[in-house]
């Protein structure tokens, strides 16, 4: 089962995210924070992040480049919302593979998930 | 009108919660915008809110509040960026904003739209960003502005190329670029021509845009595109992208454009030597492109590599920080589970009574013994599991000061006063039970200090005072009691005018008033019916005077007091105690029946013999250490038929005088004793109200700075109670606060201290 790291600081997306991707056979797990991300990534080897852009503590974009400190290969994609559009190119430009933007479609996320994971 | 929102009942619960946090987030920090506009955390921290709940309310389908989120973030931004100063008139707009948030919260849990209209906040919000040279983001559903100019509009009417697709006829190369395709060909290089068409609902194209050039960089050299990959970054972009890049294969190149999302169709041709013929027509489209065929054709992609492949030290050196795990609970299952420690303390009590009785009926025995021992246990374990769900349950008092500043502001602003309002200990604990009741008092005391306590700024200048006054809002924790000061440096409270206006409304008397010490005269503020403001103002408000304040707190068996010096400022204090669930009692008997006194309003217990009763000044009183201590009899205040002895042989009716010791407190209109009795008197008992030669138990009560002497029949001990309210048949009871049950089973009433020594002072005052 493929593993996904889903972080975001809003619980509530958090929530809707996993529960979405647990439905449809992944392996989640959550992170509240970009610090957390890091860690989590570490622990437990995701095949796939999903990464919110603003967060406390470490936001998203932070978090990206440090986890492709960790692991060159990681699948990240960065989930946001509607005007952060030059923060996603600065997001790709440090290797994010994708983006989606909130309010997400389910079906979006799952597209994007699937072809990060495949 | 019914509004549906996208997301279940139990989602929806999520939801609420962190919207609220959100939403208290901005209520709290939004005001300190004005004067702390440059620190770069708390913007940041207020932008996140705004952020967060735009995401949030737009996930759920609110598009309503998704739209004012997205306008205030905004001006976060602004402010953020430096572009944008708030000053108090942004801030009303943001603060009108806030409350419009709450308007939209409470939609999604009525599922009822409001009538609450924010257009004019929202074009506000707007207006305050544009004037500083903001933009604004589309939100969904806005319509799109008119088509972006931007060199992507490049003339499709080209004739079409057999052999390219007729991309090169959209893609006009400048010489030097058709010279080094050509270099790369003669070389053995490969060249292709890309073309990719995007979804025309493509979120957002100059990020596909930019993520297809991206990739492409990664696999093969990009010799040209159009958009260019600056014009990209600057989101002058199309739904057609087209590029020339080298090496690779075609299926390569289109496995990776189809891989990136929104690519609706995208064709990969090898660049002929043919093509190069077709100059002529490139050469006419580059008229009308000018500035896209000029761009500067990107680097390699150097910068556009990951970052990456640096060894991971710098990570791996820092721990791992550890995060504190939180979980959501209900407030209601908290309270559940205190209400079942609760019975557990119950059952604690009875456990230790029962060990006790069987060994005094039985003696010692291994079995009590090991009774014991386990009721102990079950003692220690109970106390533990007590005080961790009371610390579950002890929150910051922040959550109810964070509303103040607002309020404060708003009020201060309303009346043309200027004030510095201070916040300390705002982190200080207590339970969820007072949390929950003590805004409104806290509420009055601090208008009160504005509207009352502070003058105008012109007086105050004329007093030598800065114009702009103090008000401090201070929690601290003093044993188990919480304390809460609200203080001004306003004009404080003359007595002599307090005297005064109080013999004016007839509270007291001209004598009364004479001989009354500075002390009582402030405390008469709190006397039924009184107010000092000359006129009622729509900031205090009517009818709600200090007396109901105070009324108040002493429901949560707290107490109020002043200090005050003229022409310096007033400082109130509430007390309170840390839970009003399990609390500390005084148990003592009335007759057969068990009475609970809360501790916290019990000095000590005393012994008298009856003769040591005086009566001073009508009122019966006690000597003790030195002053005089006021009595009363707790039978008499809760109105219960006086102490009987069943004296069969003695066929008297009960004395019609058998009060006429006391001290008159029933002398208030409320029914005769004699009568509540009446059922006792056909059973022939014998009324015998303690007389000269009887000892009495004594138990003196504290409420603020007075005190009183509670007459009981009997002092039974000291025990842990957990208050259980009357039953909603019997309403609100004078003088009961509710009853409890006892290790033994029996109930016992709790006692409401506060209601009747007030009722006792204010009785006396007027007698």
């Amino acid at each position: 089962m493929p593993k996904i790291l889903v972080v975001d600081d809003a619980a509530f997306m958090r929530m809707r995210c996993s529960k979405l991707l647990t439905e449809n056979g992944y392996d989640v797990v959550e992170a509240e924070n970009g610090l957390d991300a890091i860690a989590k990534y570490k622990e437990s080897k995701p095949d796939a992040v999903l990464l919110d852009i603003t967060m406390p503590e470490m936001d998203g974009l932070t978090a990206l480049k440090e986890i492709r400190k960790v692991d060159p290969e990681a699948k990240v994609a960065m989930v946001t919302a509607m005007g952060q559009q030059s923060m996603i190119m600065d997001a790709i430009k440090s290797g994010a593979k994708d983006f989606v933007v909130k309010p997400f479609q389910p079906d979006r996320v799952l597209a994007a998930v699937k072809k990060l994971v495949g | 009108m019914p509004m549906q929102f996208d997301a279940s009942e139990e989602d929806l619960k999520v939801w609420l919660a962190e919207a609220d946090e959100q939403i208290e987030l901005l209520q709290n920090d939004v005001i300190r915008l004005e004067k702390d506009y440059d620190d770069a955390q708390l913007v940041a921290g207020i932008f996140r809110a705004a952020h967060t709940l735009k995401g949030s309310s737009a996930m759920i389908g609110h598009a309503r509040m998704a739209e004012l989120t997205h306008a205030m973030e905004s001006v976060f931004g602004a402010v953020r960026d430096g572009k944008l100063k708030p000053t108090s008139d942004i801030v009303d707009v943001i603060l009108q904003g806030v409350d419009g948030l709450n308007a939209f919260r409470q939609e999604v849990v009525t599922k009822e739209q409001s009538d609450v209209d924010l257009t004019d906040t929202v074009n506000a919000l707007h207006h305050i960003v544009e004037e500083v040279g903001g933009t604004f983001a589309r939100m969904p559903g806005q319509p799109a502005p008119a088509a972006a100019e931007g060199p992507a509009a490049a003339p499709s009417a080209a004739p079409a190329v057999a052999g390219d697709g007729g991309i090169l006829a959209r893609l006009p190369l400048l010489d030097d670029e058709r010279e080094a395709i050509k270099a790369t060909v003669e070389a053995g290089i490969p060249v292709w021509l890309v073309e990719v068409n995007f979804k025309p609902d493509s979120e957002w194209l100059a990020v596909r845009s930019f993520q297809v050039l991206t990739d492409l960089s990664n696999i093969a050299e990009l010799l040209k595109s159009q958009p260019t990959a600056e014009e990209v970054e600057a989101e002058k972009v199309n739904v057609q992208l087209m590029a020339v890049v080298a090496g690779s294969d075609a299926d390569k190149i289109a496995q990776t454009v189809n891989s990136v999302e929104d690519v609706a169709l995208s064709r990969v041709d090898a660049y002929l030597a043919a093509a190069f013929a077709q100059a002529p027509a490139a050469e006419a489209a580059k008229d009308l492109v000018p500035a896209a065929s000029q761009a500067p054709v990107p680097e390699s992609p150097k910068q556009l590599e990951p970052s990456a492949t640096k060894t991971p030290v710098e990570v791996a050196a820092r721990p791992p920080e550890k995060m504190a795990q939180n979980v959501r609970v209900d407030v209601e299952r908290l309270d559940n589970l205190m209400n079942l420690v609760g019975e557990l303390v119950i059952d604690r009590n009875r456990l230790q009574q029962i060990a006790l009785q069987l060994e005094t009926d039985l003696g010692v025995h291994d079995a009590i013994d090991a009774l014991n021992e386990a009721a102990q246990h079950v003692g220690r374990i109970t106390d533990e599991l007590q005080e961790e769900v009371m610390r579950i349950r002890m929150q910051p008092i922040e959550s109810v000061f964070n509303k103040f500043p607002r309020l404060v502001r708003d009020l201060a602003r309303k009346l043309g006063k200027s004030v510095d309002f201070v916040i300390e200990g705002k982190e200080t604990e207590l339970d969820r039970s007072v949390i929950e009741k003590i805004d409104d008092p806290i509420i009055h005391l601090l208008r009160n200090a504005v509207d009352h306590g502070l003058e105008m700024p012109d007086e105050r200048r004329a007093a030598g005072k800065s114009e702009t006054g103090l008000i401090k809002l201070s929690a601290w924790h003093e044993e188990n009691h919480i304390v809460i000061a609200v203080q001004d440096d306003g004009h404080g409270i003359d007595p002599e005018k307090l005297k005064a206006s109080a013999v004016r409304k007839g509270i007291i008397t001209q004598e009364v008033a004479d001989r009354m010490d500075d002390r009582a005269a402030v405390e008469l503020i709190f006397a039924a019916g009184f107010s000092t403001a000359a006129k009622t103002t729509d900031v205090s408000g009517r009818g709600v005077g200090m007396d109901i304040v105070r009324a108040n707190i002493e429901k949560l068996s707290g107490f109020v007091t002043i200090e005050t010096a003229v022409g310096r400022g007033t400082r109130f204090l509430v007390k309170l105690p840390l839970t009003l669930a399990i609390i500390r009692a005084l148990l003592v008997g009335l007759g057969g029946q068990k009475f609970a006194i809360p501790m916290a309003t019990v000095v000590e217990t005393l012994r008298f013999e009856a003769q040591d009763v005086r009566t001073i000044k009508m009122h019966e009183a006690i000597q003790l250490r030195g002053r005089i201590l006021p009595l009363v009899s707790l039978r008499e205040l809760l109105r219960l038929p006086p102490l009987l002895y069943p004296a069969p042989e003695l066929l008297l009716p009960a004395p019609s005088d058998h009060a006429s010791g006391s001290n008159g407190s029933n002398g208030d209109g409320q029914e005769p004793e004699g009568d509540q009795s009446s059922g006792m008197e056909d059973m022939a008992f014998y009324l015998a109200r303690p007389r000269r030669s009887h000892k009495m138990f004594v138990v003196a009560v504290r409420l603020g700075d007075r005190q009183m002497g509670l007459q009981v029949d009997s002092l039974i001990g000291e025990t842990e109670i957990v208050i259980k309210p009357l039953s909603r048949f019997l309403g609100d009871v004078r003088g009961i606060a509710g009853v409890t049950i006892l290790g033994d089973g029996q109930v016992a009433i709790i006692v409401d201290i506060p209601s009747l020594v007030n009722r006792v002072m204010q009785e006396q005052l007027l007698a």
